[in-house]
């Protein structure tokens, strides 16, 4: 039995696990920002900062308390090392970094995505990969090709914004407030999502990147006028906002699933697995369920609770690095980037 | 903060990560009041990566395993928020890991010290510690039995505003006194050496020492870095609704 405690600093949530064998999680603890952001209508990185370092230890303390282990019970500590913002992730790696050698274990760097990409698979007797894996958030929209839980390429990502960013700047333009994902899905729900042709950035041909900057500046032009970035809003009726928000998430949900198709086909694979914040989209989540369904491939999204940020993915694939002897050092520090 | 009664510090680590570049962070690790060692980070700015490999090197050399850490004495600000996460995150790390007590260290208090190793130790000082947008971190600070005690909190002020307020007697540092070496001329006060002026992590034990002694022991949960200043959304946002 191999026990990997989990530490996820690198953007709103503090969060900790106890997980054992890559699978089992015997705790899940996460501290959420979302009310220190929410009236800036986004993350702000030095808000994040200074709450990671308030609650991290407190954190990883109930953690390992619900999981009712002790520090002689735990075989490595792996933490989140990239992708993410860099003053939130330092947090989390010192914090890592301290328990490792005050307790001598060995310490796992994880990159966020790629534990993301991961996550459809916590739990599951028999893993899908290969697969084509989207993880999609606020922070990170890319596709995958997924062998292995240490097997993970990348076909493309956004070249601007990502998907959850949008809905989180969207959400803004139509005062629905934040976070934009379920706002925006809550508002769609009464609203024809064929009522406004957003467009959708399919980019070069063959290409599995994905642009979201467009669609939302479409938005604020939609609602205030070309070339206006205020003063629109108010003449909009409830049914308005509806069909905008129902429109603009059917062009994302679009986008997403028709580059999601692309990259199986280029690839060959018969499994397609989601993960990240904005797989909690039940639209997004039927969408793609159904093109998978007419193709005859298999589809995975992660547990509800793996789709936000949390230290369970983090520790599931922190378990499979510790095992295949991938560790890192003492002088480890947080990046930005997404990959090395 | 709470009141004990007076302890002997056996093991104790002292964490100055307060710096920017091209200033460097160090580490001190003491026994009953004495200093054992001092690292400096190799890399200026770089104390995410450095300092533990600094940390662990400095305890095997003088065979001091992690769990005899009785106390962390950390520079707590202000200074660069980066910088104060690292060392804080690790003192309150260090608090859940092994039980070792913390003390915080405000860090102009850690600059102040230095001024003990001017040729002729001034009685009193102005410590100014650059705060970016034409603003320091500054306070003053009176010498009492070979330790500057500060009379108040540090503040965040213009230069000029905040000089123009000290004693003439006092004397000026810290890389505030780099950065305004105009404003700070134009006061007329002695200025100290520019080799004092960052802040080092034997002062932090120093400081931590005394305070450790008496017990004045940190809940880790109060240890957080004295920013000072509000992020800059916060500040925006708050002009926002007062248009």
């Amino acid at each position: 039995m191999t026990t990997i405690l989990g530490i996820e600093t690198s953007c709103d949530e503090t969060a900790a696990a106890v997980v054992v064998d890559g699978t089992e999680a015997r705790s899940s603890v996460v501290a959420s920002q979302i009310d220190l952001h929410r009236k800036y209508g986004g993350v702000v990185p030095e808000i994040a900062s200074r709450a990671h370092i308030e609650k991290l230890d407190s954190v990883v303390q109930e953690a390992m308390g619900q999981a009712g282990c002790g520090r002689h019970d735990i075989d490595a500590i792996a933490v989140t090392s990239r992708p993410g913002l860099v003053g939130s992730l330092l947090i989390g790696v010192t914090g890592a970094k301290t328990l490792c050698w005050a307790w001598g274990k060995p310490l796992v760097a994880v990159n966020h995505v790629c534990a993301h990409a991961n996550s459809a698979a916590i739990g599951m007797e028999q893993p899908p990969w290969p697969a084509v894996a989207l993880v999609v958030s606020g922070g990170h929209t890319s596709l995958y090709r997924v062998d292995g839980p240490l097997e993970i390429e990348s076909l493309g990502a956004t070249t601007d914004d990502a998907a959850g960013e949008a809905f989180d700047k969207v959400s803004t333009i139509l005062g629905l407030g934040y976070p934009g994902g379920p706002r925006i899905e809550k508002a769609a729900r009464d609203g024809n999502p064929k009522a406004v042709d957003f467009p959708r950035s399919m980019l070069k041909p063959g290409s599995l990147d994905f642009s979201f900057s467009g669609i939302k500046t479409a938005v604020l032009y939609h609602v205030h006028g070309p070339g206006r970035t205020s003063g629109g809003l108010d003449k909009l009726s409830p049914t308005e906002v509806a069909d905008i928000a129902a429109s603009f998430q059917q062009a994302v949900v679009d986008v997403l699933v028709k580059k999601t198709m692309l990259a199986v086909k280029q690839t060959g694979v018969a499994n397609v697995v989601l993960g990240g914040g904005v797989a909690a989209n039940s639209v997004l989540r039927a969408q793609l369920l159904e093109a998978c369904r007419r193709r005859k491939f298999g589809f995975h999204a992660a547990e509800w609770a793996y789709c936000t940020d949390n230290a369970v993915m983090i520790a599931a694939l922190g378990y499979h690095q510790f095992v295949a002897g991938d560790l890192a050092a003492l002088d480890l520090d947080a990046r930005a980037a997404a990959m090395k | 903060m709470t009141q004990e009664k007076p302890l002997a510090i056996d093991l104790a680590l002292a964490l100055e990560t307060s710096s920017s570049p091209p200033e460097v962070g160090s580490v001190t690790l003491g026994r009953r009041g004495s200093v054992l060692a001092t690292r400096a980070f190799s890399q200026p700015g770089a104390h995410a990566a450095d300092m533990f490999p600094a940390i662990d090197m400095m305890c095997r050399d003088h065979g001091v395993a992690p769990d005899a850490l009785a106390a962390v004495y950390v520079s707590i600000g202000p200074g660069s928020f980066t910088g104060l996460r690292i060392g804080i995150t690790a003192a309150r790390m260090l608090a859940l890991a092994v039980g070792a007590r913390i003390v915080g260290i405000p860090s102009l208090d850690v600059i102040a010290q230095n001024a003990s190793d001017a040729e002729d130790p001034p009685a009193r000082v102005a410590v100014i510690r650059d705060a970016g947008r034409g603003r320091v971190y500054a306070a003053s600070f009176e010498r009492a039995d070979g330790v500057y005690m500060a009379h108040a909190q540090a503040v965040e002020s213009e230069p000029s505003a905040f000089l123009a307020a000290q004693d003439r007697g006092c004397a000026v540092l810290g890389d505030g006194t780099s950065k305004y070496v105009d404003v700070v001329a134009a006061t007329g006060l002695a200025v100290l050496s520019e080799a004092l002026f960052a802040p080092r992590s034997e002062a932090v034990f120093r400081l931590g020492e005394l305070k450790a002694v008496r017990g004045e022991f940190c809940e880790p949960r109060d240890v957080i870095p004295t920013y000072v200043r509000r992020p800059d959304a916060e500040e925006k946002w708050q002009q926002r609704q007062e248009r």
